[in-house]
C-alpha cells in the first residue's frame, strides 16, 4: 500500500504514455486533419462542390445519391 | 505450478536494441510514477515523424502523386481477397496482421508483469512495442480504408461522406475508430496510474480499453468485408464470381479472430493469477463462444463455428507457444472451444434458418454442455481448475452469458447479411426496434451477470497460522514448505481455490495446497520466500476472496515495508487486493474513482454504439430478402 504524501515525493518513473506518444500523437493528428477537412467542406457553399482536378466518378464503386454524410 | 525465472529473452532483446532498461534494478528501487523529460522529447519526435508519414501517404494517394497504396490494394485482391475490392481487402489484411502482433505483445506483456512486476521505466518493457505497433496498425488499417477510394469514387452504397468528393466505407471508419479508442487508452492509462497508482491487473478500466478496442475491431472488419463484397458484385455483375471457398475461409478467419478478441478478457485466468471470482471465467467463455460461434455459423456457413475455433487455436495456441516456448516467459492456457462449436453446429442442423432461436438454443447448450466440457478441460490445462464450488453459479452464469452472446451473434450475422429479426410480415420499423431491444437486453443481461460475479466479500475475524519448514537457499532462491492452519477451522468448506501464489520474483509459482484436515493445508512443493517474490496464501470460497501474506519484500518506491517470512506466525486473513496490488494508492475519495470510471465507460459505450450503428446501417442500406420460412415450423419446432 502507498501513502499519498510519500508516493508524491518519490522520484520519477514508469508510465505508459511516454512509450505510447509516438503512436497516439499521429493518431490524434490524423483525426484532427480529417476533422478540419470535414469542417472546411461543410462550410463551403454548395455551388463550390467540385474541386479542381475533377470528379473521378467513373472509376467504379456503387452509386447511391441517398448516401448520408458522416455528420 | 512453479515456473523458472525467465527474464533473459526480454533483457537480451533490450540490450540488442540498445534499450535503456536497467536490468539489475531491484523492484524496491524501481520508480513508480513519472518519466524523464528527454524520453518525452524523443518519443514526441518519433510521433511527429510517424504522423508525417501517415499524412503523406494519404495525401499522396488521394492526389495521385503516390501509387504505393494502389499497388498494394491490387495485390491484396488476390488469394482469399478475391471478390473484394482493394479498399476492403488491403485494410483487412493489415488489420489482421496488426491484431496478431498486438495479441502477441499483450500476452508477452502480461507474462512479464506477472513474473517481474511493474516496469523499470517507460521505455523498459519491450513487450509494449508489439502492442503499440499492433494497435497503431489497426488504426492505420482503418485510415487506409478511408483514404483508398479516389476522389469521386464511392466505395459501396453504405459508404459515409467525408467531403463532397470523398466517401469512405463504413467499416473503414469504424476500424479507425476502434484503433483510435484503443490508443486513447494509453494516455488515459497514464492519467489513471498517476491518480490511483499502478493497478497490476488486466481488468483496470483503461487496460480494458486497450484490449477491448482491438478485440472489437473485428466487428468493423466484418462490416468492411460485407461492404466490399457487395460493392464488387455491383460494379461487375457479369464478371466471374470468386470461388466460394475464398469467402468461407476469409469469413471463418475473421470469425475466429472475433473469438480471439472476445477471449482476451480471460487472460488472468489463462495465466492462473485471477484477481476476481472464478465464476467470471465460465461467464466470459460462454459469452465469447455464444457471440463469435453463432455469428460464425450463420455468417460463414456450415462448419463455420468449427473452423473459427480451429483458427482460434492456431492463433491463441501459437501465441502461447511463442510467449512460453520461444520467448521463455509464462504459459497461458487456452479454453477448449471445440465443445461449444459442436453445440452450435448441432443446433444449426435444425435451426440454421431461425437465427434468433439458434442463438438462444446455442447459448443454452454452451451454458450447460459447454460448461461441463470446459469444467473437465480446466483440470487438464489450467493452473486453477474449476471445482464444485462454482458448479451451480458457474452454470447459471454460463447460460446467461451463452444466451446473451448467442443473441448478439445472431443479430450481428443477420445484420451483416442485411436482415432484421422478427417476422417478415412485420414493418421494418418494428423489426429495427426489436433488434435494438434484443441487443440492449443482451447487454443488460450480460452486465447483470457481470455485476453478480463482481460481488465478493472478505471474511472477518479469521486468522491463519503459517508454519515454515525446510527452509533452503538465500535471496530469490530461498524456499520453504508452508503449513497453513485457518481459524476458525470450518471457515472453508468446498473452496474454489486454496493455493499459495508467488509472483513478480522473476517467475510465477502457483501451488494448490493439499488439505490435511478441515482448515489445515500444506504446500505440495516448496514456495519462494525471498528476493523480490511476493508470496501469499489465497483462499476463494463462494463469494469470499481473501489472502494471507507469507512474504512481501521491502518496496522503497511505494513506501511499503517488508513482510518477512517467519518460521511460525499468525496473521489476519484479509482482502487480497492490496497484497496483490501493493502499488495502489489508498485514501482517495470514492467519487474520484467513480468519475474516472465514468469517463472510461463513456468511451466504451461510444465504441459499442458506433459498432451497433455500423451493423444497423449495413442491414438498412444493403438489405437482403428475408430467409425463406423454415420447413421445421410446419412440425411445430
Amino acid at each position: 500500500m502507498t501513502t499519498l504524501p510519500l508516493a508524491a515525493a518519490e522520484p520519477l518513473a514508469t508510465h505508459s504514455a511516454v512509450t505510447a506518444i509516438p503512436f497516439f500523437i499521429p493518431t490524434f493528428v490524423v483525426v484532427a486533419v480529417i476533422g478540419v477537412i470535414v469542417w472546411r467542406d461543410r462550410r463551403k457553399p454548395d455551388d463550390a462542390a467540385e474541386v479542381p482536378g475533377g470528379d473521378h466518378s467513373e472509376e467504379g464503386g456503387e452509386r447511391d445519391p441517398r448516401t448520408p454524410s458522416v455528420g | 505450478m512453479p515456473q523458472p525465472p525467465t527474464d533473459s529473452a526480454a533483457r537480451a532483446a533490450a540490450r540488442v536494441l540498445g534499450h535503456p532498461a536497467l536490468p539489475h534494478l531491484a523492484q524496491q528501487d524501481r520508480p513508480a510514477g513519472g518519466a524523464a523529460l528527454d524520453q518525452v522529447v524523443i518519443a514526441s519526435g518519433a510521433g511527429a515523424a510517424l504522423a508525417a508519414v501517415l499524412l503523406l501517404l494519404g495525401w499522396g494517394h488521394r492526389s495521385g502523386r503516390l501509387t504505393w497504396l494502389t499497388r498494394a490494394a491490387a495485390l491484396s485482391e488476390r488469394g482469399t481477397g478475391r471478390g473484394l475490392p482493394g479498399w476492403a481487402a488491403l485494410p483487412s489484411s493489415v488489420a489482421l496482421l496488426s491484431l496478431l502482433t498486438a495479441l502477441l505483445g499483450m500476452y508477452w506483456d502480461i507474462s512479464l508483469h506477472i513474473s517481474h512486476g511493474r516496469d523499470v521505466g517507460p521505455l523498459a518493457n519491450i513487450a509494449h512495442y508489439p502492442i503499440l505497433f499492433g494497435l497503431f496498425g489497426i488504426f492505420t488499417a482503418g485510415v487506409i480504408a478511408v483514404v483508398l477510394p479516389l476522389p469521386g469514387e464511392r466505395p459501396g452504397v453504405a459508404a459515409v461522406r467525408i467531403t463532397r468528393t470523398w466517401h469512405a466505407p463504413t467499416g473503414g471508419v469504424l476500424l479507425a475508430g476502434a484503433g483510435f479508442y484503443a490508443l486513447l487508452g494509453f494516455p488515459l492509462d497514464d492519467v489513471w496510474h498517476r491518480i490511483f497508482g499502478q493497478d497490476v491487473t488486466l481488468w483496470g478500466p483503461t487496460h480494458l480499453m486497450l484490449i477491448g478496442g482491438a478485440g472489437l475491431s473485428l466487428v468493423a472488419m466484418m462490416i468492411l468485408e460485407r461492404e466490399g463484397r457487395r460493392a464488387r458484385a455491383a460494379t461487375d455483375p457479369d464478371g466471374p464470381r470468386p470461388p466460394a471457398w475464398t469467402q468461407w475461409i476469409r469469413r471463418g478467419m475473421t470469425s475466429g479472430g472475433l473469438l480471439v478478441g472476445l477471449s482476451v478478457f480471460q487472460a488472468e485466468y489463462d495465466f492462473g493469477v485471477p484477481q476476481f471470482r472464478l465464476v467470471h471465467q465460465p461467464l466470459l467463455i460462454a459469452v465469447a463462444a455464444g457471440c463469435a460461434l453463432v455469428s460464425a455459423r450463420l455468417w460463414v456457413g456450415r462448419g463455420g463455428a468449427l473452423f473459427a475455433v480451429a483458427f482460434y487455436m492456431l492463433v491463441r495456441g501459437g501465441v502461447s507457444v511463442a510467449v512460453a516456448g520461444v520467448i521463455g516467459e509464462l504459459w497461458a492456457a487456452v479454453p477448449l472451444y471445440f465443445a461449444e462449436a459442436l453445440c452450435v453446429e448441432l443446433a444449426a442442423l435444425v435451426l440454421a434458418r431461425r437465427p434468433l432461436a439458434l442463438g438462444v438454443v446455442s447459448g443454452l447448450l454452451i451454458g450447460t454442455a459447454g460448461f461441463a466440457a470446459e469444467f473437465a478441460w480446466t483440470h487438464v490445462a489450467f493452473r486453477l481448475p474449476w471445482t464444485g464450488d462454482i458448479a451451480v453459479e458457474g452454470t447459471l452464469m454460463a447460460v446467461v452469458g451463452g444466451v446473451a452472446g448467442g443473441v448478439c451473434g445472431a443479430l450481428l450475422a443477420e445484420g451483416l447479411e442485411g436482415r432484421l429479426p422478427g417476422r417478415p410480415t412485420a414493418s421494418r420499423r418494428a423489426r429495427r426496434n426489436l433488434a435494438r431491444a434484443l441487443f440492449a437486453g443482451s447487454l443488460a443481461a450480460f452486465a447483470a451477470a457481470l455485476v453478480n460475479c463482481q460481488i465478493y466479500s472478505v471474511p472477518r475475524g479469521e486468522t491463519a497460522t503459517l508454519t515454515l519448514t525446510g527452509v533452503h537457499g538465500t535471496g530469490a532462491d530461498r524456499t520453504a514448505d508452508v503449513r497453513v492452519e485457518l481459524t476458525p477451522r470450518d471457515g472453508v468448506d468446498h473452496p474454489s481455490w486454496v493455493d499459495i501464489t508467488a509472483w513478480q520474483g522473476k517467475g510465477l509459482h502457483v501451488d494448490r495446497l493439499v488439505r490435511d484436515a478441515p482448515g489445515v493445508y500444506h504446500t505440495s512443493v516448496p514456495a519462494p520466500i525471498g528476493g523480490q517474490w511476493k508470496t501469499l496464501v489465497r483462499v476463494h470460497d463462494g463469494r469470499e476472496l481473501a489472502g494471507v501474506p507469507v512474504y512481501l519484500p521491502h518496496d522503497k518506491a511505494i513506501n511499503a515495508p517488508e513482510m518477512p517470512a517467519q518460521p511460525h506466525v499468525t496473521r489476519a486473513v484479509t482482502g487480497e487486493r492490496h497484497i496483490l496490488q501493493r502499488e495502489l494508492k489508498t485514501g482517495l475519495p470514492p467519487w474520484l474513482w467513480a468519475a474516472c470510471s465514468t469517463v472510461v465507460l463513456a468511451c466504451t459505450l461510444a465504441l459499442l454504439i458506433a459498432l451497433g450503428w455500423g451493423v444497423a446501417r449495413i442491414a438498412r442500406v444493403l438489405p437482403e430478402p428475408a430467409r425463406p420460412v423454415p420447413a421445421p415450423e410446419k412440425v411445430g419446432t
